[in-house]
């Protein structure tokens, strides 16, 4: 059937005009939590753990690039292009890999590299779920395609839960070609860096 | 009402624009919408597109069409007891192509919700969306009510194939709207609501159970049986199941009729060759 | 009190599977009960119920109860009608039909939950792929006491096809699967997926043999 037809059919079913306004769509009741950074965070950590995720709380860029040497243990690693692991001196360590621009060439790599290093779009407390938008400077291949994953992001970043996220503006989701809520479940190891 | 019942309700009752928004914002971002009517017709499409892409994929049209039903089965068939297989990712197409069922589309965003699949890796380079016509719900916000009903695992929200720019992701993203009777359910008043179904399975046997099933978008399991049971239209049943059924209340003529399958016995029915005497046939002589 | 069942064969045993019939009959001795078949049996009234027509699935099923109004266990070989009876029937008759329809039972549940039998003395030296069906535990209990009889993994029966609702066939990935899982027989207790899949393994000339659960449990 074509298009039209479908729509034609639809509206039949429906008794509905074409163009005709839908009225107000109920408005769903959404949980907004009041809880402070310190609230939000305690949270975090307990669902975080309970999906199998390590958590690493640090104050400094120094101490940052200090965990993810240590779990580079003088290995190899590919970073994104995401600018918060430029500021925290990431990309210059030892080992790191980045600055991808062909698809080619980033498949290959990602093929053979256990480590992933990017950050993410923000963190859901309630859950424990870490949420990455993929934009050409954060690809899919770094941030979940490897053994494990090593996900830098700051504090500011934690929302208390999924209805805050949905609730800001939808613009956000469609800024970006895939949005992803990462609950844990038999993922690849995945680190937290929280700065 | 509920408010997911009555969120849901809401968009049955105006479904043709909540369709027409999502198609508007989808192919806006670079995706692409079918509507399709059965899983027939989907199969053939898949199966067309591969071939045109040069994208192997091992099994054939029918292959593809068990496939799709499993994913995005009919609403009746879901709420007798038979579950999508949402979290399957179909390896036929070695990582080329991959066809995944929907949870949920939503309009204002033209986003496609995937939940319960491992996300993760550059994907595929032609991802195909099946979705029933009826998973569509207006805005982002009304996801945060509907996705904890399913329990999933990581969730993802595509809202097109890759953007410029971009090392990885589909280069084409096809989202493949299906009808498959859903709209004459639509068109029946008793019968439209049960369109509301997310698939959330908690009406599912085998579940947490009992007696207290509760449906959070206010499907009446009770009254399912006999609603999913109508009687079927003319031509399959009918005067063909009266006259079945007058005879199968007749031992005696149950029997003739069953010498006279056997004496006109067609290969079409797909089942083997009738043995030369029936159980009936055997007992009596055995009692001998 | 007489130990005693009467069977319910079903309609497709009866035409095109009778040693399925004859061979829970058999076990069924063996395990100590008195076996009767009441001739006014007929069918359950599942085709009409899967092609929709309530009414005439009724008046069958009325026939079914009339027929077995007194039997203490009725013993049916289909998982698929045994559900019919217990579940569907009451729906459509109403509470009377709820006590006769009651006493139904599949052939393997009847075993492990009234018989209370596990082990019936059974010997099946093959290679077997046991086709999925619901209620398949007890099934699969028996078959674990079968002398010689080695259960090969197989968890996609996908395409297992369908012969009353939507009238599918069996799907050629089905058949492959089957064969590549080197199982020599498939065991069964759907009576009609049995029948249809062992059509589809002999028009592609496969070796590889279909039975009933009942038959294997019936091999010496």
């Amino acid at each position: 059937m074509s298009r039209d037809a479908v729509f034609e059919s639809l509206r039949l079913a429906l008794g509905r005009k074409k163009f005709q306004k839908p009225s107000t769509p109920p408005e769903p009741l959404l949980f907004a939590r009041n809880w402070t950074l310190e609230q939000r965070l305690e949270r975090f950590r307990e669902a975080f753990a309970a999906r199998g995720g390590t958590l690493h709380e640090v104050s400094s860029a120094e101490e940052a690039r200090r965990v993810v040497a240590e779990q580079m243990a003088g290995g190899e690693a590919v970073a994104s292009g995401a600018p918060l692991l430029a500021e925290c001196g990431i990309l210059g360590l030892a080992g790191v890999q980045s600055g991808f621009a062909d698809p080619e060439l980033l498949r290959n790599v990602c093929q053979t590299a256990r480590i992933g290093i990017s950050s993410c779009h923000c963190l859901l407390a309630e859950s424990g779920t870490v949420v990455l938008r993929f934009t050409p400077e954060e690809p899919r291949s770094i941030a979940l395609g490897l053994p494990l994953s090593l996900i830098v992001v700051s504090r500011r970043k934690l929302l208390a839960n999924l209805d805050e996220l949905l609730g800001l503006n939808p613009r956000n989701f469609e800024s970006s070609s895939e949005t992803v809520l990462i609950n844990g479940s038999e993922r690849s190891e995945i680190h937290l860096i929280l700065i | 009402m509920t408010k997911p019942a009555e969120i849901r309700g809401h968009v049955l009752a105006n479904l043709d624009h909540y369709l027409a928004e999502l198609e508007k914002q989808l192919t806006g971002q670079g995706g692409k919408v079918v509507y399709l009517s059965s899983a027939d017709e989907v199969a053939d499409y898949i199966e067309l597109l591969a071939r045109e892409r040069e994208v192997r994929i091992t099994g054939g049209v029918e292959d593809i069409r068990r496939h799709v039903e499993r994913l995005e089965p009919r609403v009746e068939n879901y709420l007798q007891g038979e579950s999508s297989a949402a979290a399957e990712v179909l390896p036929m197409a070695g990582g080329e192509l991959d066809i995944s069922a929907a949870a949920f589309l939503v309009a204002e965003a033209g986003a496609i919700c995937l939940a319960g699949q491992r996300a993760g890796g550059a994907g595929p380079r032609i991802q195909i969306v099946v979705a029933g016509i009826e998973k569509v719900l207006p805005r982002m916000r009304d996801v945060a009510v509907f996705l904890p009903l399913l329990d999933a695992g990581d969730t993802r929200f595509l809202t097109g194939p890759r953007r410029a720019g971009e090392l990885d992701g589909p280069e084409e993203l096809y989202l493949i709207l299906l009808d498959g009777g859903r709209s004459e359910l639509l068109a029946d008043v008793e019968k439209r609501d049960l369109l509301r179904c997310v698939r959330c399975g908690a009406c599912l046997p085998g579940e947490a159970g009992g007696d207290a099933v509760v449906c959070p978008v206010g499907i009446d399991i009770e009254s399912l049986p006999l609603l999913l049971r109508e009687e079927a239209p003319a031509e399959v049943g009918g005067w063909k199941f009266r006259l079945w059924g007058f005879v199968m209340r007749r031992p005696r003529l149950y029997e003739f009729a069953g010498q006279m399958l056997r004496a006109f016995w067609r290969e079409e029915w797909g089942l083997p060759a009738p043995p030369s005497k029936t159980f009936r046939q055997s007992w009596r002589e055995g009692k001998k | 009190m007489t130990k005693r069942v009467s069977l319910f064969v079903t309609c497709v045993v009866d035409q095109l599977l009778p040693r399925a019939g004859l061979a829970m009959a058999d076990v069924l001795k063996r395990v100590g009960y008195e076996v009767e078949f009441r001739t006014a049996q007929t069918c359950c009234g599942r085709p009409a119920y899967e092609a929709g027509c309530r009414e005439q699935a009724r008046a069958v099923g009325e026939h079914f109860l009339a027929a077995f109004a007194d039997a203490e266990f009725v013993v049916t070989p289909s998982t698929s009608c045994a559900s019919m009876l217990r579940k569907r029937l009451p729906e459509l008759s109403g509470p009377a039909a709820r006590e006769v329809a009651g006493r139904v039972w599949e052939f393997s549940r009847f075993l492990v939950e009234i018989a209370k039998v596990e082990d019936v003395g059974a010997r099946f030296e093959h290679q077997v792929v046991v086709q999925e069906a619901e209620g398949l535990n007890c099934g699969l209990r028996l078959l674990g006491h079968v002398k010689g009889l080695e259960q090969l993994p197989m968890s996609d029966w996908a395409g297992s096809g369908d012969l009353w609702g939507s009238c599918e066939p069996v799907s050629p990935g089905l058949v492959n699967r089957i064969v590549g899982s080197g199982a020599s027989h498939v065991v069964g207790m759907e009576t009609e997926r049995l029948l249809l899949l062992r059509r589809a393994l002999q028009r592609g000339s496969h070796a590889i043999e279909t039975v009933h659960l009942a038959e294997v449990l019936a091999s010496r």
